[in-house]
Protein backbone atom coordinates (compact mmCIF):
# COMPACT_ATOMS: atom_id res chain seq x y z
CA UNK A 1 0.00 0.00 0.00
CA UNK A 2 1.24 3.47 -0.58
CA UNK A 3 0.14 6.84 0.51
CA UNK A 4 1.56 10.51 -0.02
CA UNK A 5 2.62 11.93 3.07
CA UNK A 6 4.93 15.47 4.07
CA UNK A 7 7.98 14.49 5.03
CA UNK A 8 7.87 16.56 8.14
CA UNK A 9 5.38 13.67 9.16
CA UNK A 10 8.24 11.33 9.00
CA UNK A 11 10.23 13.62 11.82
CA UNK A 12 9.64 11.31 15.23
CA UNK A 13 7.81 8.17 13.53
CA UNK A 14 9.46 5.25 15.20
CA UNK A 15 11.93 3.05 13.59
CA UNK A 16 10.95 -0.80 13.98
CA UNK A 17 12.41 -3.42 13.14
CA UNK A 18 10.41 -6.86 11.57
CA UNK A 19 12.23 -9.16 12.90
CA UNK A 20 11.48 -8.09 16.01
CA UNK A 21 8.68 -5.71 16.87
CA UNK A 22 11.16 -3.27 18.73
CA UNK A 23 11.54 0.82 18.55
CA UNK A 24 15.17 0.77 18.20
CA UNK A 25 15.16 4.53 17.39
CA UNK A 26 13.21 7.65 15.98
CA UNK A 27 13.17 9.30 12.96
CA UNK A 28 15.36 12.78 13.32
CA UNK A 29 15.62 14.24 10.15
CA UNK A 30 15.24 12.92 6.96
CA UNK A 31 17.92 13.64 3.98
CA UNK A 32 16.99 14.05 1.18
CA UNK A 33 18.50 14.76 -2.50
CA UNK A 34 17.38 17.31 -4.42
CA UNK A 35 19.68 15.68 -7.60
CA UNK A 36 18.36 12.57 -7.40
CA UNK A 37 15.00 13.05 -6.43
CA UNK A 38 14.54 10.84 -3.50
CA UNK A 39 15.81 10.03 0.02
CA UNK A 40 18.68 9.01 1.04
CA UNK A 41 18.56 7.91 4.26
CA UNK A 42 17.09 9.45 8.06
CA UNK A 43 19.20 10.97 10.85
CA UNK A 44 18.18 9.65 13.84
CA UNK A 45 17.05 10.10 17.98
CA UNK A 46 17.15 7.49 20.58
CA UNK A 47 13.40 6.27 21.87
CA UNK A 48 11.90 7.02 25.31
CA UNK A 49 12.21 10.21 27.72
CA UNK A 50 15.94 11.25 27.62
CA UNK A 51 16.11 10.65 23.51
CA UNK A 52 19.50 12.49 21.99
CA UNK A 53 20.76 12.01 18.81
CA UNK A 54 22.04 8.51 17.82
CA UNK A 55 25.55 8.26 16.19
CA UNK A 56 24.15 5.80 13.96
CA UNK A 57 22.30 6.72 10.74
CA UNK A 58 19.88 4.83 8.67
CA UNK A 59 20.59 4.92 4.93
CA UNK A 60 17.51 4.33 2.36
CA UNK A 61 18.60 1.34 0.98
CA UNK A 62 18.60 -0.51 4.32
CA UNK A 63 14.55 0.57 5.25
CA UNK A 64 12.22 -1.93 4.28
CA UNK A 65 9.48 0.14 3.93
CA UNK A 66 8.12 3.96 5.27
CA UNK A 67 4.35 4.23 6.34
CA UNK A 68 2.61 6.58 7.67
CA UNK A 69 3.00 5.25 10.91
CA UNK A 70 6.79 3.84 11.31
CA UNK A 71 9.71 2.99 9.27
CA UNK A 72 10.52 -0.53 9.12
CA UNK A 73 13.71 -1.91 9.26
CA UNK A 74 14.98 -6.17 9.30
CA UNK A 75 16.93 -5.57 12.06
CA UNK A 76 18.96 -3.16 13.79
CA UNK A 77 22.06 -4.13 11.87
CA UNK A 78 20.16 -1.82 9.42
CA UNK A 79 21.43 1.22 11.43
CA UNK A 80 24.89 1.96 10.31
CA UNK A 81 27.65 3.88 11.82
CA UNK A 82 28.42 7.35 10.46
CA UNK A 83 31.90 6.52 9.47
CA UNK A 84 30.61 3.12 8.13
CA UNK A 85 27.21 5.20 5.73
CA UNK A 86 27.34 6.99 2.46
CA UNK A 87 28.47 10.66 2.24
CA UNK A 88 25.22 11.87 1.37
CA UNK A 89 23.45 10.70 4.54
CA UNK A 90 26.14 10.68 7.33
CA UNK A 91 27.56 14.37 5.64
CA UNK A 92 24.48 15.58 4.26
CA UNK A 93 24.82 19.46 3.77
CA UNK A 94 22.63 22.21 4.58
CA UNK A 95 23.92 24.06 1.94
CA UNK A 96 21.88 21.39 -0.69
CA UNK A 97 18.74 21.85 1.71
CA UNK A 98 15.36 22.88 -0.46
CA UNK A 99 13.04 24.06 2.11
CA UNK A 100 13.19 27.72 1.62
CA UNK A 101 13.86 27.63 -1.65
CA UNK A 102 12.29 29.96 -4.07
CA UNK A 103 10.65 27.57 -7.20
CA UNK A 104 11.24 29.20 -10.76
CA UNK A 105 10.15 27.85 -13.95
CA UNK A 106 12.36 27.87 -16.77
CA UNK A 107 10.85 31.06 -18.43
CA UNK A 108 11.23 33.05 -14.89
CA UNK A 109 8.02 32.57 -13.11
CA UNK A 110 7.83 32.31 -9.12
CA UNK A 111 5.74 29.39 -8.09
CA UNK A 112 6.38 29.67 -4.71
CA UNK A 113 8.60 28.83 -1.71
CA UNK A 114 9.28 25.30 -0.54
CA UNK A 115 7.97 24.37 2.76
CA UNK A 116 8.07 20.18 2.87
CA UNK A 117 8.56 17.81 0.76
CA UNK A 118 5.80 15.12 -0.38
CA UNK A 119 7.50 11.31 0.09
CA UNK A 120 5.45 8.44 -1.80
CA UNK A 121 5.62 5.87 1.03
CA UNK A 122 5.49 1.97 0.70
CA UNK A 123 8.72 0.20 -0.47
CA UNK A 124 10.58 2.75 -1.76
CA UNK A 125 10.20 6.96 -0.50
CA UNK A 126 10.56 8.55 -3.88
CA UNK A 127 9.82 12.36 -3.43
CA UNK A 128 7.42 13.13 -5.53
CA UNK A 129 6.62 16.77 -5.22
CA UNK A 130 6.97 19.86 -3.02
CA UNK A 131 4.89 21.70 -0.55
CA UNK A 132 5.11 25.84 -1.72
CA UNK A 133 3.86 28.87 0.03
CA UNK A 134 1.93 30.21 -2.96
CA UNK A 135 2.92 33.70 -4.09
CA UNK A 136 -0.59 34.97 -3.64
CA UNK A 137 -0.43 32.91 -0.05
CA UNK A 138 -2.10 29.69 0.89
CA UNK A 139 -1.12 26.33 0.26
CA UNK A 140 0.18 24.70 -2.82
CA UNK A 141 1.15 21.17 -4.23
CA UNK A 142 3.24 20.77 -7.31
CA UNK A 143 4.92 17.26 -8.74
CA UNK A 144 8.51 16.28 -9.39
CA UNK A 145 10.21 14.85 -10.68
CA UNK A 146 13.24 16.75 -11.12
CA UNK A 147 14.74 20.13 -10.99
CA UNK A 148 16.71 21.49 -14.12
CA UNK A 149 18.92 23.22 -11.28
CA UNK A 150 19.64 23.41 -7.70
CA UNK A 151 21.12 26.24 -6.17
CA UNK A 152 20.91 25.57 -2.17
CA UNK A 153 18.57 29.41 -2.77
CA UNK A 154 16.39 28.41 -5.94
CA UNK A 155 15.03 25.24 -8.20
CA UNK A 156 14.26 25.71 -11.40
CA UNK A 157 11.11 23.21 -12.65
CA UNK A 158 9.66 22.41 -16.17
CA UNK A 159 7.84 25.49 -17.45
CA UNK A 160 4.49 22.98 -17.69
CA UNK A 161 4.65 22.67 -13.33
CA UNK A 162 3.00 25.93 -13.29
CA UNK A 163 -0.33 24.02 -15.27
CA UNK A 164 0.04 21.25 -12.22
CA UNK A 165 0.18 23.15 -9.00
CA UNK A 166 -2.97 21.84 -6.79
CA UNK A 167 -4.59 22.57 -3.40
CA UNK A 168 -3.96 19.70 -1.59
CA UNK A 169 -1.98 16.07 -1.83
CA UNK A 170 -4.88 14.15 -3.08
CA UNK A 171 -5.21 16.36 -5.71
CA UNK A 172 -1.31 16.14 -6.37
CA UNK A 173 -1.53 12.49 -6.58
CA UNK A 174 -3.97 12.51 -8.92
CA UNK A 175 -1.62 14.98 -11.09
CA UNK A 176 1.87 13.37 -10.32
CA UNK A 177 1.05 10.51 -13.71
CA UNK A 178 -0.27 13.12 -16.02
CA UNK A 179 2.61 15.79 -15.23
CA UNK A 180 5.16 12.89 -15.97
CA UNK A 181 3.31 11.65 -18.89
CA UNK A 182 3.62 15.16 -20.01
CA UNK A 183 7.19 16.09 -19.89
CA UNK A 184 8.10 12.30 -21.04
CA UNK A 185 8.54 10.40 -18.42
CA UNK A 186 7.44 6.72 -16.85
CA UNK A 187 4.93 6.95 -14.05
CA UNK A 188 6.68 4.74 -12.15
CA UNK A 189 10.53 6.12 -12.59
CA UNK A 190 11.11 8.95 -11.43
CA UNK A 191 14.27 11.51 -13.10
CA UNK A 192 14.55 8.75 -16.16
CA UNK A 193 13.25 9.85 -19.66
CA UNK A 194 11.03 7.28 -21.33
CA UNK A 195 12.41 5.09 -23.88
CA UNK B 1 -9.98 -23.89 18.41
CA UNK B 2 -9.44 -21.58 21.30
CA UNK B 3 -9.27 -17.75 22.22
CA UNK B 4 -6.58 -16.81 24.01
CA UNK B 5 -8.54 -13.94 25.24
CA UNK B 6 -11.07 -16.19 27.06
CA UNK B 7 -8.13 -18.51 28.56
CA UNK B 8 -6.27 -15.34 30.45
CA UNK B 9 -7.36 -16.04 33.84
CA UNK B 10 -8.14 -19.21 33.41
CA UNK B 11 -7.29 -21.80 36.34
CA UNK B 12 -4.17 -24.11 35.89
CA UNK B 13 -4.23 -27.56 37.82
CA UNK B 14 -1.82 -30.45 38.24
CA UNK B 15 -3.27 -33.80 36.92
CA UNK B 16 -1.02 -35.60 39.18
CA UNK B 17 -2.75 -33.62 42.34
CA UNK B 18 -5.48 -32.12 41.37
CA UNK B 19 -4.33 -28.63 43.10
CA UNK B 20 -5.05 -25.63 41.13
CA UNK B 21 -1.31 -24.40 41.01
CA UNK B 22 -2.16 -20.73 39.84
CA UNK B 23 -4.14 -18.93 36.63
CA UNK B 24 -2.55 -18.38 33.44
CA UNK B 25 -1.71 -15.27 32.65
CA UNK B 26 0.73 -15.02 29.44
CA UNK B 27 1.31 -17.39 26.31
CA UNK B 28 4.91 -17.40 25.43
CA UNK B 29 4.69 -17.31 21.64
CA UNK B 30 6.99 -18.44 19.16
CA UNK B 31 7.05 -16.60 15.87
CA UNK B 32 8.76 -18.94 13.93
CA UNK B 33 5.91 -21.08 14.18
CA UNK B 34 3.82 -19.23 14.60
CA UNK B 35 2.88 -21.42 18.55
CA UNK B 36 2.40 -21.04 21.92
CA UNK B 37 5.49 -22.96 22.99
CA UNK B 38 4.63 -22.24 26.94
CA UNK B 39 2.50 -20.99 29.29
CA UNK B 40 3.07 -17.91 32.09
CA UNK B 41 1.49 -18.29 35.63
CA UNK B 42 1.41 -15.45 37.71
CA UNK B 43 3.22 -12.45 36.64
CA UNK B 44 6.49 -10.60 37.40
CA UNK B 45 9.43 -12.06 40.33
CA UNK B 46 6.37 -14.96 41.31
CA UNK B 47 6.07 -15.78 37.01
CA UNK B 48 6.17 -19.59 36.96
CA UNK B 49 6.36 -21.42 32.88
CA UNK B 50 5.01 -24.36 32.13
CA UNK B 51 6.23 -25.44 28.41
CA UNK B 52 3.47 -26.39 26.02
CA UNK B 53 4.69 -30.18 25.76
CA UNK B 54 3.82 -30.23 29.64
CA UNK B 55 0.28 -29.80 29.44
CA UNK B 56 -2.11 -32.66 29.61
CA UNK B 57 -5.14 -31.00 28.27
CA UNK B 58 -6.30 -27.25 27.44
CA UNK B 59 -9.62 -27.43 27.75
CA UNK B 60 -12.35 -24.64 28.43
CA UNK B 61 -12.57 -24.85 31.99
CA UNK B 62 -8.81 -25.46 32.98
CA UNK B 63 -5.23 -25.75 31.81
CA UNK B 64 -3.85 -29.30 32.93
CA UNK B 65 -0.42 -29.71 33.59
CA UNK B 66 1.08 -32.78 34.31
CA UNK B 67 2.29 -32.63 37.80
CA UNK B 68 4.17 -29.60 39.37
CA UNK B 69 7.68 -30.69 38.21
CA UNK B 70 7.16 -28.88 35.21
CA UNK B 71 7.20 -25.84 36.46
CA UNK B 72 9.82 -23.24 36.31
CA UNK B 73 11.10 -19.89 36.28
CA UNK B 74 11.20 -17.85 33.15
CA UNK B 75 14.41 -18.91 31.00
CA UNK B 76 15.67 -16.63 28.22
CA UNK B 77 14.58 -12.98 27.34
CA UNK B 78 11.70 -13.97 25.79
CA UNK B 79 9.91 -15.92 28.40
CA UNK B 80 11.09 -12.92 31.03
CA UNK B 81 9.76 -10.40 28.72
CA UNK B 82 6.55 -11.87 28.72
CA UNK B 83 6.17 -12.76 32.60
CA UNK B 84 6.94 -8.81 32.86
CA UNK B 85 4.34 -7.80 30.48
CA UNK B 86 6.67 -7.22 27.70
CA UNK B 87 5.26 -9.63 24.95
CA UNK B 88 2.13 -9.67 24.91
CA UNK B 89 -0.06 -10.55 21.76
CA UNK B 90 -3.22 -9.76 23.32
CA UNK B 91 -4.00 -6.16 23.20
CA UNK B 92 -0.13 -5.77 21.61
CA UNK B 93 -0.03 -2.92 18.91
CA UNK B 94 -0.29 -4.12 15.84
CA UNK B 95 1.56 -2.76 13.21
CA UNK B 96 1.83 -3.86 9.32
CA UNK B 97 5.47 -4.78 8.25
CA UNK B 98 4.49 -1.80 5.46
CA UNK B 99 4.77 0.85 8.66
CA UNK B 100 0.76 1.24 8.75
CA UNK B 101 -0.48 1.00 12.27
CA UNK B 102 -3.43 -1.86 11.96
CA UNK B 103 -5.09 -1.87 15.12
CA UNK B 104 -4.76 -3.15 18.12
CA UNK B 105 -4.20 -7.00 19.08
CA UNK B 106 -8.13 -7.99 20.47
CA UNK B 107 -8.02 -11.87 20.30
CA UNK B 108 -6.65 -14.76 18.85
CA UNK B 109 -7.18 -18.11 18.26
CA UNK B 110 -4.75 -21.56 18.54
CA UNK B 111 -5.12 -24.93 18.30
CA UNK B 112 -5.75 -26.14 21.65
CA UNK B 113 -3.73 -29.84 20.83
CA UNK B 114 -0.70 -28.50 19.02
CA UNK B 115 -0.66 -24.70 20.56
CA UNK B 116 -0.53 -23.33 16.61
CA UNK B 117 -1.90 -20.12 16.04
CA UNK B 118 -4.39 -20.27 13.71
CA UNK B 119 -5.58 -16.37 13.58
CA UNK B 120 -5.02 -13.17 14.53
CA UNK B 121 -7.97 -10.74 15.27
CA UNK B 122 -7.46 -7.19 15.05
CA UNK B 123 -10.60 -5.28 15.56
CA UNK B 124 -12.90 -6.19 12.63
CA UNK B 125 -10.19 -7.78 10.77
CA UNK B 126 -8.97 -11.67 11.02
CA UNK B 127 -5.86 -12.26 9.91
CA UNK B 128 -4.29 -15.87 9.43
CA UNK B 129 -2.08 -16.53 12.06
CA UNK B 130 1.33 -17.01 9.83
CA UNK B 131 0.22 -13.29 8.98
CA UNK B 132 3.02 -12.48 12.57
CA UNK B 133 6.29 -11.86 11.68
CA UNK B 134 7.63 -11.11 15.21
CA UNK B 135 6.21 -9.96 18.78
CA UNK B 136 8.14 -7.16 20.53
CA UNK B 137 7.76 -4.73 23.13
CA UNK B 138 6.58 -2.12 20.42
CA UNK B 139 4.48 -4.14 18.96
CA UNK B 140 3.36 -7.25 16.74
CA UNK B 141 4.63 -6.80 13.74
CA UNK B 142 2.17 -8.55 10.62
CA UNK B 143 2.40 -9.00 7.00
CA UNK B 144 0.12 -6.16 5.84
CA UNK B 145 -3.32 -7.63 4.95
CA UNK B 146 -4.33 -6.79 0.82
CA UNK B 147 -5.85 -2.94 0.94
CA UNK B 148 -6.74 -3.34 4.37
CA UNK B 149 -6.41 -1.08 7.65
CA UNK B 150 -8.65 -0.64 10.66
CA UNK B 151 -10.41 2.54 10.63
CA UNK B 152 -8.93 5.93 11.86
Amino acid sequence: MSRLVLASGLNRLPVVTISGGEDVAEVRDVVYSPEAGHLVGFTLNKRGFLRGRMKEVLPAESVAAVGPDAVMITDDDCLTSRDDAPDDVSKASSDRNVIGNDVLTERGVKLGVVTDLVVLTGRRCDVVGYRLTKQGGGDGYIPLPSQLAVSGVALVVPDATEDFVRDDLVGLGAAVDEFRSRIGLQPTDPGQAAS
Amino acid sequence: MTSLGSAVGRRVVSRATADEVGQLHHVVIDTTGPAVVALVIGSGKKALVVDWSALSGFGPDAVMITDESALRPPEGPIEVATANHHRDLLKARALGADGFLLGTVTDAEIDDETGRLLEIRVGELALPGTSLLALGSYAAVLTPPDGATAPR
